[in-house]
């Protein structure tokens, strides 16, 4: 997809939050690593546990190996000294047999318990032992220190073997009074020899021969019976170095703990496949010298033997531990690398942003792209307007995308266009590494609805596949229209430039000649001067050199005129009566047409006469204008000169000033440069001047804020029509006696319209509706036409003078008023020139009131249409009207 | 509402519009309520719509005059300006306004369709 594409390349106004996907992805890394922590620390706890149950199972699996080991090798020595009890009896019955002496039984069965003796100590050297023998009642081999009185048949030993013959009985474990030492008593007896083989077994063991090698190092191992009393120890401290009493109170400390976690929570319990001792573990516990540890207690009921081995808790977790901080760092590693990464994606992704942004600020300045392959002679859009997709419809060859240029392209540019951008010329500009060239065109914008210039740049890099060019489209109009524009003015310039230098050296060539003329002329008449005598003829050559020094004075004076910017710029208002300063100035000229044998007159059409205004150039201006047609007319012409003023308000009354002839006309392609300096018509060689009057009329009347307009024909005549914004006095002027008759009319406005016919040319209804309500409340009849055109022909139609006045709207659909003025004066009627038309313009500028009275409009009035001037106006062109009628029959 | 109120609400030029209506107060009441809803306000908007120049000068000055008559000072000014920009070859400009002048001018008619 195109869009797709664009998105890629430019991003677009959704773009603009860029960055939330990467956030996302950043985000998501976040949770994902989150997550693994969890999962972790649960792996961890998982783990933990499993190492602690294993480490329960195996603390549980010893203890009850240790119980067992010694309850076994307790069972040994019982069988032991059940084997030697039961050979002894067989030596004493062998013996009584052979009718042997009691003395030597008695030293037969000492050698007996001393060679048994001899072997237990061999076969446990960590255990102390004491055998005695009890025959007849008497001891054979009597412990040292035996109490004076000793009855071994009153010892609980005694009396339990005797009461259980043939098999070795054990007894709980005691203290030895004698020895305060704990002694585990075995005792085997033949009541039927009364005979009883009885051995003391000192379990307490040096720290040099430990009972087992399987208690690992910072364990301690205890072997009690029920009453707390240590049968056993190896473990973390010496034992020898405590006092018996001590290390049983710890042993019955020991015990009673336990007791208590057995029945008591957190405990657990767990038995080896075929044995019937109870295990217990303790997963805490703390005794006085041995804190936090845990215990293993087993209980072996055929011997009432307890087994308990503590080890300290934190070496059950030893390992999980060096997991748990490897697993640590791991973790730490891990954040610090995903902190790191994350902190270059951001960093990444600001620049990339900042490149989108960047990019999008260049695609944006091209209104569409187009990635063109021109080996296969594909294309696609990576940008594109509307419209010019619509132009492209589903083509997606690069001949179905010129087919769409040559729609909208303008058609002299397609040929350039089609050259250009053909698949050959992309091809050629990509083999030769031409990366950027391009041209101006113009193509149609549906915006505007007109052609527009584009630059259309054909774009290659390496980046692009090797067979690919872009072609970009750049709308350039107002560059190219300005530098369109630039290139006039300078060739214009230079148009001018050349012109003018031309004109100059005309006007210099002419100046030489000009001036020279009446200068030779001054000097030769000055010379005959010298020769005349009589003062007649005196006077006669001194009025020739004065004409001539005022020839010569009138060429200095155009040409110090142009040469003064001064009065370029600036204007003198002043008061002054129009009419009587016009005519004591243009007084010459009607002396002047004596002269020449021309027709002069002076017309006025005014009602205010006391104006103010710059009169001085007003003056150069006529002067420069009749003087022409003086000189630019032939004996026997006309020239006049009307004066015509076009009220509205006294603010904005303008005068028109028609200085029309019958002369010699001008060329069209010198009316095209009427007002440039040193620019004179040739056609008739005699006339002297600079070239230079028309361009300080055109530069005086701008500078008043009027309008001038020529209108010349070769030998029919020229007019000339200026209109210029002059301020109304106060002060009234009477009309001079010569224009009274033309002056007269307004006096009952309101009731002019009262029975006249109204022609009204309006193209908007509703200001045709007003303007209808408004002459009908004036008892006048209209007549409607909705544009130029129907007027014209609705005054065609209508009977001759049967239309007493025109009101033409000036902008109209078909025909703008002033063309239909034009028409309607052109009209082969009676009426076609004197019916009154009156210009209803909205804008009052003095081109427009010259082009009204250029069109033979009687009159102007600008909107808003203020019907009390418009009934002023009425009145008195229909006034004149009826004046200028009455005259004509008059003179019939 | 009466006229008078409309000077308090409206930038009109009741006084000057009535003595060019020759003070037919019935008579000016009557064309401001035709503006209200005259056509050519339609064919305005329908240029600013269609981004047509051509129609938006010829439009806006129709409007202009009948503004101008009527005495509506702003929209009379807002419409020579909307005229002006066009002929002046800077329609984007004019286009641009063309909003807020439709805004003004509907608030206007709007309140000239309340007289009485």
């Amino acid at each position: 997809m195109p869009n797709r594409a664009l998105n890629a390349y430019f991003g677009s106004r959704r773009q603009h939050k860029a960055l939330r996907p990467r956030r996302f992805f950043s985000s998501y890394g976040a949770a994902m690593f989150i997550v693994f922590i969890v999962f972790s620390i649960i792996a961890l706890l998982l783990l933990r546990n499993s190492m602690l149950n294993a480490s329960r199972d195996a603390g549980l699996q010893l203890t009850q190996r240790i119980s067992f080991a010694a309850v076994s090798e307790a069972r040994k020595e019982q069988d032991f000294i059940t084997l030697i009890a039961n050979f002894a009896g067989q030596r004493i019955q062998i013996m009584r047999d052979v009718k042997r002496t009691p003395a030597e039984i008695e030293l037969q069965l000492s050698e007996i318990v001393s060679n048994a003796q001899k072997s237990v100590e061999e076969m446990f050297p960590q255990l102390s032992f004491v055998f005695y023998v009890v025959y007849q009642g008497k001891m054979l081999n009597a412990v040292p220190k035996l109490q004076q009185g000793y009855d071994p048949a009153a010892r609980p030993w005694y009396q339990q073997a005797m009461a259980q013959p043939g098999r070795a009985v054990m007894l709980d474990p005691y203290i030895d009074a004698l020895t305060d030492r704990l002694v585990l008593t075995m005792a085997a007896g033949l009541p039927q020899y009364d005979f009883v083989l009885a051995c003391d077994i000192y379990t307490e063991l040096s720290g040099e021969q430990p009972l087992t090698s399987a208690i690992p190092s910072g364990y301690s191992a205890y072997i009690t019976d029920v009453n707390g009393n240590v049968i056993f120890y190896q473990g973390a401290f010496d034992a020898a170095a405590i006092d018996p009493s001590e290390m049983r109170r710890r042993a019955l400390a020991l015990h009673q703990t336990a007791a208590e976690h057995i029945s008591g929570p957190g405990s657990s319990c767990g038995s080896e496949a075929g044995s019937d001792s109870a295990c217990y573990f303790i997963e805490r516990i703390s005794m006085e010298n041995e804190p936090d540890r845990a215990a293993y207690y087993c209980h072996d009921p055929q011997t009432n033997w307890i087994t308990m081995i503590t080890a300290p808790a934190d070496l059950m977790l030893k390992d999980f531990n060096y997991i748990v901080c490897i697993f640590g760092a791991m973790i730490i590693g891990f954040a610090l690398l995903e902190a790191w990464m994350l902190l270059r994606e951001y960093r990444f992704s600001r620049q990339i942003a900042s490149g989108n942004e960047a990019l999008k600020v260049l695609g944006n300045t091209f209104r569409d792209i187009v990635r063109v392959n021109f080996r296969t002679g594909s294309f696609s859009l990576l940008k594109s307007s509307p419209y010019f997709k619509e132009q492209l419809g589903s083509a997606a060859v690069y001949g179905g995308f010129m087919q769409a240029m040559q729609k909208i392209i303008k058609p002299e540019h397609w040929q350039e266009f089609a050259r250009e951008y053909s698949l050959q010329n992309l091809e050629h500009l990509a083999v030769n590494y031409i990366r950027d060239t391009g041209h101006d065109f113009l193509i149609f914008e549906d915006h505007s609805g007109k052609y527009v210039w584009f630059n259309v740049r054909i774009l290659f890099d390496e980046s692009l596949d090797v067979n690919e060019s872009l072609i970009s489209f750049k709308q350039v109009d107002a560059e190219k229209l300005k530098e369109i524009e630039e290139h006039q003015l300078l060739k214009d310039t230079l148009a001018i430039s050349k012109r003018n230098e031309k004109a100059k050296n005309a006007f210099f060539a002419n100046m030489s000649h000009d001036m020279r003329t009446p200068l030779n002329g001054i000097l030769g008449l000055c010379q005959l001067a010298e020769h005349k005598k009589s003062a007649k003829e005196l006077s006669d050559i001194i009025d020739r050199i004065n004409t001539t020094s005022c020839q010569l004075l009138l060429l200095v004076d155009d040409i110090l005129e142009v040469s003064r910017p001064e009065m370029k710029q600036s204007l003198t208002q002043g008061p002054f009566d129009l009419r009587s300063f016009i005519d004591s100035n243009l007084d010459v000229f009607r002396v002047m047409a004596e002269q020449m044998d021309r027709v002069f007159t002076i017309s006025y059409d005014i009602v205010h006469s006391r104006v103010a205004g710059d009169s001085q150039k007003l003056r150069q201006i006529l002067n420069n204008l009749i003087s022409n047609s003086f000189k630019y007319s032939l004996p026997g012409c006309h020239i006049s000169c009307l004066i015509k003023e076009v009220y509205e308000q006294e603010v904005n009354t303008k005068f028109i000033f028609e200085i029309k002839d019958d002369g010699i006309g001008m060329a069209p392609e010198f009316i095209k440069e009427v007002f440039t300096p040193y620019a004179r018509e040739e056609r008739k060689k005699e006339v002297v001047g600079t070239g230079l009057g028309l361009s300080i009329v055109k530069s005086f009347v701008s500078l008043m804020g009027g309008d001038i307009q020529v209108h010349s024909e070769v030998n029919v005549g020229t007019v000339f029509t200026i209109t210029l914004p002059l301020q109304l006095q106060h002060e009234p002027v009477q009309p001079a006696p010569a224009a009274a008759a033309e002056e007269e009319p307004c006096a009952d406005a309101a009731q002019t319209l009262a029975g006249m016919t109204v022609l009204i040319a309006e193209d908007n209804e509703l200001n045709m509706d007003i303007a209808c309500d408004m002459l009908e409340l004036r008892n006048a009849a209209v007549l409607k036409a909705w544009d130029g055109q129907e007027a014209v022909e609705m005054f065609e139609k209508s009977q001759p003078f049967s239309i007493d006045v025109i009101l033409m709207d000036m902008r109209m659909p078909k025909l703008d008023g002033c063309h239909a003025a034009m028409r309607i004066r052109a009209l082969k009627r009676p009426d076609a020139q004197s019916v009154p038309i009156i210009a209803v313009t909205a804008n009052a500028f003095a081109e427009d009131i010259a082009a009204t009275h250029a069109a033979g409009m009687n009159a102007h009035v600008s909107k808003p249409i203020d019907f009390a001037i418009v009934e002023k106006t009425i009145a008195r062109l229909t006034a004149q009207r009826r004046s200028r009628t009455e005259n004509k029959n008059n003179k019939r | 509402m009466q006229l008078e109120d409309l000077g308090t609400k409206l930038d009109i030029d009741i006084t000057g519009a009535l003595a060019r209506f020759s003070g037919v107060k019935p008579l000016y009441v009557k064309y401001l309520k035709r503006f209200a809803v005259d056509p050519t306000f339609t064919a305005y908007e329908a240029a600013v719509s269609a981004q047509d120049p051509k129609g938006l000068e010829e439009s806006a000055h129709a409007l202009k005059g009948i503004c101008g008559n009527l005495g509506l000072t702003s929209l009379y000014q807002a419409y020579s300006r909307q005229v002006a920009l066009v002929r002046a070859g800077d329609s984007a400009a004019a286009f641009s306004e063309a909003d807020a002048v439709i805004h003004a001018a509907r608030q206007c008619r709007q309140l000239l369709a309340e007289l009485a």
